[in-house]
């Protein structure tokens, strides 16, 4: 009887992360499986003192972890108002939503005198 | 009613790190887990919280519950068992977590004191319709006795009542006697069960005089009842005085004494008393059948009465023992009885101070 020889083929790719897997805003549903003391927790043991949570009054979100880097921009009323506005209305209850926040501060003019 | 003895303090707990994975067993089992941390509670969680907030470690699941208080009533924390749907609330004392109250054991125990109030209810109000019953008699009786007799003289002839009306009149004036003593103890046991101060006197006291006087009213009454009671004393110094209320003693005295010969099977009653370890104990003895192992516990209840051998019910309004108690106990003694197939004996221990005797 002929032997039946096995093979095998493996399709790799890798890639750099870093941890924790975000860098600027973090949303967490009321019924995702991460709650919020776990995540902070996490963060705490893995970059200490870069995150701030928020809890949020919300039907969907359970809270929102910033960035500071980002808050020294900009306050977190008006960071957590934008994404009320655009972002909440997408976010299901079990989701955790990651955030690019890219920001720009522009001038219209500087002036003074000499 | 207050929660205090019904605070658990030992309860199944789960640390706020488990993951909820491998406590769901656990918690679907208990029906709450107290989240415990080091000694620090965090909170109670429920299977409620898990589906409200399906995370994954204990600590993101929970939901805080409120706090009973350990001098809150029942009434109080059946309220916040209501509002909070959850099967067991911590109990908190100057702001530190000191047990679990389970809402089950809590519904339990108030069952029991329902039915144990019900069935207080039924008897308390056969005991009552008896008690009406027999004060009906029993009051009206020497009334009778009274009014009859009382007729009777207005009809007799002068000569007639020169012969025989001084025996009318022991007969009325015995009856009087009687009725005023029964509403004399009513009226006391009332005083006494409404909480009232009761006033003691603390008098000079010479036992033989109690004792004679008890011989004598109740050797002339039971010939007045056709029934030949022999009352005897035995002491071996009834010339004893002491400081106390000779009224009160009196009372118990005499309603043991007219116990014991209700119950006496040959009309012979022996009472006395002896010093015992700084106490003076009277004694009251008749021959006659022991009491029921079912009456012993109840025989010093208001309107409980002791079947005497035929199963007839003895006469009297069953207040006689329960004031005996409550007065030895206004004298800071007590009553007690030992009782078997041939005689019965009550013993009433007062404390007999060193002032006391002179």
């Amino acid at each position: 009887m002929k032997e039946i020889s096995m093979k095998y083929s493996v399709q790799l790719s890798f890639e750099e992360i870093r941890l924790p897997p975000f860098e600027d805003i973090l949303i967490l549903g009321k019924k995702c499986p991460q709650g919020k003391i776990g995540v902070y927790n996490s963060f705490e043991l893995l970059v200490p003192n870069e995150f701030e949570v928020f809890e949020i009054d919300d039907v969907i979100v359970e809270a929102v972890f910033i960035n500071k880097r980002v808050l020294k921009k900009m306050d977190k009323d008006r960071i957590i108002k934008i994404l009320q506005e655009k972002v909440f209305p997408f976010i299901s209850e079990s989701e955790i939503i990651k955030i690019d926040f890219k920001l720009k501060i522009f001038y219209d003019s500087i002036e003074g005198e000499f | 009613m207050e929660i205090k003895n019904y605070i658990l303090k030992l309860y199944p707990t789960v640390h706020p790190f488990d993951g909820v994975n491998s406590i769901e067993e656990k918690l679907l089992e208990k029906g709450y887990l107290v989240v415990i941390d080091d000694n620090k509670f965090q909170g109670v969680l429920t299977p409620y919280d898990l589906i409200k907030h399906p995370h994954k470690i204990v600590i993101d699941c929970l939901i805080e519950k409120e706090h009973l208080f350990a001098d809150e009533t029942f009434i109080s924390v059946l309220d916040k068992f209501n509002k909070n749907q959850c099967p067991a609330l911590p109990v908190f004392q100057e702001n530190k977590f000191i047990g679990i109250i389970e809402k089950h054991s809590l519904i339990d125990i108030l069952e029991i004191r329902i039915n144990e109030l019900y069935n207080k209810s039924i008897i308390s109000q056969k005991v009552k319709m008896s008690f009406l019953h027999n004060i009906s008699h029993e009051i009206r009786t020497p009334l009778n006795g009274l009014l009859g007799f009382l007729e009777v003289i207005s009809e007799l002839a002068i000569e007639d009542f020169k012969t025989g009306g001084e025996e009318y009149y022991d007969i009325i004036r015995k009856s009087a006697d009687k009725f005023l003593s029964i509403m004399n103890d009513l009226i006391e046991l009332s005083l006494i069960n409404s909480g009232d101060d009761i006033k003691v006197e603390k008098e000079t006291v010479r036992i033989e005089n109690i004792f004679s006087d008890l011989k004598e009213y109740f050797e002339t009454i039971t010939s007045v009842l056709n029934k030949n009671v022999s009352i005897h004393y035995a002491n071996p110094d009834p010339s004893l005085i002491i400081i106390s209320d000779e009224k009160k003693i009196k009372q118990i005295l005499y309603h043991l004494i007219d116990n014991a010969i209700k119950f006496s099977d040959d009309n012979k009653v022996i009472f006395g008393y002896k010093i015992e370890n700084q106490n003076i104990v009277f004694f009251i003895t008749n021959k006659g059948a022991q009491i029921n192992e079912n009456k012993k516990k109840k025989i010093f209840e208001v309107f409980e009465k002791q079947n005497i051998s035929n199963d007839e019910c003895a006469s009297g309004l069953g207040i006689g023992l329960p004031l005996v108690k409550k007065l030895s106990e206004l004298l800071d003694g007590k009553i007690d009885f030992v009782t078997n197939e041939t005689q019965t004996t009550f013993l009433c221990t007062l404390p007999l101070r060193k002032h006391m005797i002179k």
